[in-house]
């Protein structure tokens, strides 16, 4: 699917303004350059106005963006119990236009000067069927089977605000993104059926008899601690948020003082929590492969008298020359295929010497383990000699462990130092840092509370889960055999299978996609990174963490510049897009805005190859879009646009280039 | 001539839910890894502790083809070892005394991991391999 055209009229700096965008295949790539205000990021926001109704890059802070969606200069012109639209067309389609979605505003000056506007709930599709024109009657549905509204953040997105995705915390946006890829709904949706009509059901059974009512009180009960365990556990994720956010802000504020000794004294603390997550990654590193060894040394260990029990046994009859057999089975078989034996013999059907050695043959299929006893002298000399290796190998991960484990605790202990030398810096010259300070350690103290209790939640959210399983099954089997009872007894156990059943698919089915997520995101990183060589492997584990290992399996994400980091996340985006499973086209504002120097012309030259497959449209600034960014590009630009703001009239000109 | 061997090789139905647990939670050794690394370990544990025991509604859901060759051969070597009898080999019952000791040492591991020990089960589980290696050592 392509953006073919975009009409704009009255929208925000937009008073009437047309943009093609290109739909060669060699040159996908649209290029809309602007200063900051002339209007990038309201174009992409005319996109998703258009599709979804909703402006999503709004910028909060800016002025502009508090006025109404109508273009300034139409908004003052506008008399008394005057009337106007604001509207939003975009063309898409493959290699035609196929589709035409319209969006518009009516909008009214009041006579007291107020502004009214009013926006239809749907926007108007038209598609294009054996060569008319014809409207959808249900827009929102054509266009969600076009480009759903749910991933459309992954087709249209603000380049600067891609760090957070690998951010600390970030794994809850990155959970979002692969459920959401997933598209998983109607599965939820069958969920959520299932469990209402377990829950109907249920009901059903109340007052058949005593034991049945006392387990379904357990359920009852059983279900509101799950569910207030469920809402705790909500609340404590969003105070971690909280927390986090209050402490950046005090990190923020300390890096900035006035102080040279604190701001120093901060960014030491910057420095070593940088170095702490790197060790806590690596240290979890370790432990995985710690225990990837320990599964492949204890079953050798542990055997390693049966081991060699069995080698001895073997080794006894191979020197009692009872092994290796002498005659074999394949051997008997050879001679009566050829009718012949080695002395001459004719061994051809119903023949007497024919019927003697496929006797001899039976007998030594029955002591067939010889062959087998002398394949495994070989394996389990094999295992017996790699066992010293093994434990090596085990030790030598304990003492990484060990020293890993001594360096974060030494980092920690550092740590307190440096609070305690900002506090008594506090103490001594200004008192706000130390008031600063002792929020800090009071959040820190907080979020390791929240963290217990987050753990404990977890724990026992798993133990209601694990007893409501066990009380459903007893319901059931509480359940009479006879009419009625019958009837709900089945009814409940088709529920249980069902929805067990249906959890477990879901849950197997984002575990699938998260991994071929994993592996595209790789594809992507390897392919766009400048330091070829230098990275190996991605890796988005099953809590959602997502790492970046060098050519040594180490992991690196926290050493990453900010260029590639930037690489990363455009990586994962495109990574989520193409395996939504949707062609769409991808809009991307200010792609490379927070970074500079040598590693923005590496992202620029790498970018041509970025979603190669699929129309690419960048949104630039013009810090952004150097003579050598624009060099880079180039050969894969098929449309060029310069957006003029004029402040006079307060419009925005769209030039080609 | 070939020995048949089963497709699969089986746990008690019980314990289905705790191979699971062992593989898909983050404090177990065994976390991403396949019910069949729980079950060679469980047999083998199952072996050196002599904790046996017979299966329960049994289900062959470890198919033979996901241990790896050497795997295998340790499997045999403890029916070999158990019966003191190297013509074993050629018995297609031969895993059996593996799926009995796996039995047998499940429970052991599923505490050893979730059963509130102080201190992390993966350390706690090296620490006995290391222990059995030095016994061998002095032997």
């Amino acid at each position: 699917m392509k953006i073919h055209h975009i009409r704009l009229h009255n929208y925000r700096q937009y008073l009437d303004a047309q943009i093609k965008f290109s739909t060669d295949p060699d040159r996908n790539l649209t290029l809309i350059q602007g200063f900051n205000g002339a209007g990038k990021s309201n174009f992409l926001n005319s996109i998703t106005w258009c599709l979804y109704g909703e402006e999503r890059h709004l910028q909060q802070d800016s002025k502009k963006n508090q006025l109404p969606i109508l273009n300034e200069k139409v908004y003052h012109s506008l008399n008394p119990g005057e009337l106007t639209t604001v509207e939003v067309e975009l063309a898409l389609g493959d290699t035609q236009i196929e589709y035409r979605v319209t969006r518009y505003a009516n909008v009214s000056k009041g006579f007291d000067g107020q502004i009214i506007i009013e926006t239809p709930s749907d926007p108007i599709v038209e598609f294009l069927m054996q060569s008319s024109w014809h409207t959808s009657v249900q827009p929102t549905y054509t266009i969600n089977s076009l480009l759903p509204a749910d991933i459309s953040q992954f087709f249209f997105f603000d380049g600067e605000q891609l760090d957070k995705f690998f951010q600390e915390n970030s794994t809850s946006s990155i959970e979002e993104g692969i459920v959401k890829v997933s598209q998983i709904n109607l599965l939820e949706q069958a969920i959520k059926h299932v469990d209402a009509v377990r829950k109907t059901t249920s009901r059903a059974t109340n007052g058949i008899n005593p034991e049945v009512d006392k387990i379904k009180h357990k359920i009852d009960k059983g279900e509101k601690a799950l569910d207030d365990c469920q809402k705790a556990l909500k609340r404590l994720d969003e105070d971690r948020k909280g927390i986090q956010e209050n402490l950046e802000e005090i990190r923020k504020k300390l890096r900035t003082s006035s102080a040279d000794e604190v701001r120093a004294l901060q960014s030491a603390r910057d420095d070593l929590q940088t170095q702490i997550n790197q060790l806590e990654t690596q240290l979890s590193q370790l432990r995985n492969k710690a225990a990837q060894e320990l599964r492949k040394t204890a079953p050798r260990i542990f055997a390693l008298d049966a081991l060699q029990e069995t080698l001895a046994m073997i080794e006894l009859r191979v020197s009692h020359g009872e092994l290796p057999p002498k005659v074999r089975a394949t051997f008997f078989q050879d001679l009566l295929n050829q009718k012949k034996c080695i002395c001459g013999s004719d061994l051809s059907e119903n023949s007497e010497t024919r019927a003697k050695v496929i006797q001899r043959m039976e007998t030594t299929s029955a002591t067939a383990y010889e062959d087998l006893a002398i394949e495994g002298r070989y394996k389990i000399e094999g295992i017996l000699r790699d066992v010293p290796q093994l434990i090596k190998n085990q030790k030598q991960f304990g003492s990484e462990i060990f020293k890993t484990e001594r360096d974060i605790e030494n980092a920690k202990q550092r740590m307190k130092e440096i609070s305690e030398k900002i506090k008594k810096y506090g103490e001594i010259n200004l008192e706000e840092i130390e008031v600063l300070e002792q929020q800090h350690h009071d959040f820190e103290e907080a979020l390791k509370e929240t963290d217990m209790n987050s753990g404990r939640e977890k724990g026992k959210e798993e133990s209601l889960e694990k007893e409501l399983s066990n009380n459903r099954k007893d319901l059931v089997k509480a359940l009479g055999e006879e009419g009625r009872q019958k009837e709900l007894k089945a009814k409940l156990e088709l529920c249980n299978i069902t929805f067990d059943t249906l959890t477990t698919i879901r849950g197997d089915l984002i575990s699938e996609i998260r991994q071929h997520i994993e592996q595209k995101t790789e594809n992507y990183f390897l392919q766009l990174i400048w330091k070829k060589g230098t990275y190996n492997r991605i890796q988005i584990d099953q809590n959602y963490q997502i790492n970046v290992l060098n050519i040594r399996d180490m992991p690196s994400l926290g050493t990453l510049s900010a260029g590639e980091r930037q690489v990363l996340a455009l990586a994962f985006m495109a990574a989520l897009g193409t395996v939504s499973g949707f062609n769409a086209p991808v809009v991307i504002d200010t792609p490379i805005g927070r970074i500079s120097g040598e590693p923005r012309e590496n992202i620029a030259e790498a970018l041509p190859k970025y979603l190669a497959g699929s129309q690419l449209t960048l949104l630039v600034t013009d810090t952004e879009y150097t003579d050598a960014v624009r060099g880079r590009l180039l050969p894969r630009v098929g449309k060029e646009y310069k957006l003029e703001f004029d402040e006079v009239v307060g419009t925005t000109k769209v030039i080609p280039v | 001539m070939n020995i048949d061997l089963p497709r699969s090789l089986r746990y008690s139905q019980a314990d289905a839910e705790k191979y699971r647990k062992l593989t898909l939670n983050e404090l177990s050794p065994f976390y991403n890894a396949e019910f069949k690394d729980v079950f060679i370990y469980a047999a083998t544990l199952g072996w050196k502790n002599k904790l046996n025991k017979p299966l329960e509604r049994p289900q062959p859901n470890i198919p033979l083809s996901a241990f790896s060759e050497e795997e295998i051969w340790i499997m045999r070597a403890l029916a070999i070892a158990e019966q003191d009898d190297i013509e074993v080999l050629s018995n297609k019952e031969i895993f059996r005394v593996a799926e009995e000791y796996a039995n047998g040492a499940l429970e052991t591991i599923y505490l050893e991991v979730f059963g509130g020990k102080p201190g992390e089960p993966y350390k706690r589980m090296i620490q006995d391999v290391l222990e059995a290696t030095n016994k061998l050592d002095s032997k």
